[in-house]
């Protein structure tokens, strides 16, 4: 069964790239949504099915841990899983992001097969 | 650290980060021999970072090469990917990503670093050779694109998670 991804970052460049690199890693992926700031993608998580949320931490209006912290107040984080996509390679605010409700996380650059091997872990999907 | 030795990190991040994210393949260059640049419209990306240690980063490329970038970032012809957003963008993101790898590489994975926004600033040639002869840049070649990189560090405390600094 394809499942529904939402990508959360301020550059619409970045998104595509997300995208296509989500295309490369061969899941069975149904609809791809895009948000410009987290704020969009709460409302986004409103109107659409989604089955996991790709984020970005720094952008305007709302950051990725602001919407995280938003999902977990309206009861979301438990059942979408996010997964942050960043430069920051710090362990030390993985574990503080994993605290606030995060699932997983991407270090940039990354590659189809990391980002695949990623969302398999956390949807339990295998590749189409 | 050295400044040579500090150069030789930047030198090295910037090329494994093309490699790996947009899969060019930079050589090692000397500003001094041989380069066109008058061949090329500059562009100046900077961002700022704060955290255990406080700084910036500053990266000099062609326009033309950022419409490369982002090309092979968005794995499409330049025709398709050829906008100034998309090759700025593409700038920034390498850029970004340079600067994370390049923190840990000098500080480990326990230092904790807040990145701003890159900015993308458009500088004529002028403005090129002062900041080449003025500050000390690690420099690489992309086929003929001279790419240059630097970071300046505030000294600041040394951070009890420190890493090997290799």
């Amino acid at each position: 069964m394809s499942f529904n991804v939402l990508i959360v970052d301020d550059s619409k460049t970045i998104r595509a790239i997300i995208a296509k690199t989500l295309k490369l890693a061969k899941l069975d992926i149904g609809e791809i949504y895009e948000a410009g700031d987290g704020k969009e993608g709460l409302e986004c998580l409103k109107t659409k099915h989604v089955d996991v949320v790709l984020s970005d931490l720094n952008m305007p209006v709302m950051t990725g841990l602001e919407m995280v912290a938003a999902m977990a107040r309206e009861g979301l984080i438990e059942k979408i899983p996010v997964v942050v996509v960043s430069t920051d390679g710090s362990t030390a605010r993985i574990e503080e992001l994993k605290q606030q409700g995060v699932r997983e996380y991407i270090r940039k650059p990354f590659t189809p097969e990391s980002i695949g091997a990623v969302i398999e872990g956390v949807l339990g999907v295998r590749k189409a | 650290m050295t400044t040579e030795s500090l150069k030789d990190v930047i030198l090295r991040t910037v090329m494994e980060v093309l490699e790996q994210s947009a899969f060019v393949f930079p050589e090692p260059g000397d500003m001094l021999e041989g380069v066109a640049f008058d061949n090329f419209e500059f562009i100046l990306v900077t961002l700022k970072f704060t955290g255990d240690r406080e700084g910036e980063g500053k990266m000099i490329l062609p326009a033309e090469f950022c419409a490369e970038l982002a090309a092979n970032l968005l794995g499409e012809d330049m025709d398709q990917s050829g906008s100034d957003e998309s090759s700025f963008d593409s700038a920034k993101e390498v850029f970004n990503i340079i600067t994370g790898q390049f923190l840990t590489r000098m500080f480990g994975d326990r230092a904790l670093f807040s990145l701003t926004a890159p900015e993308v600033h458009q500088i004529d040639r002028e403005q090129v050779f002062e900041i080449f002869n003025n500050q000390d840049f690690a420099f690489c070649m992309v086929d003929e694109y001279p790419i240059l990189a630097m970071f300046q560090m505030k000294e600041e405390q040394v951070n009890e998670h420190q890493g090997s600094g290799r």
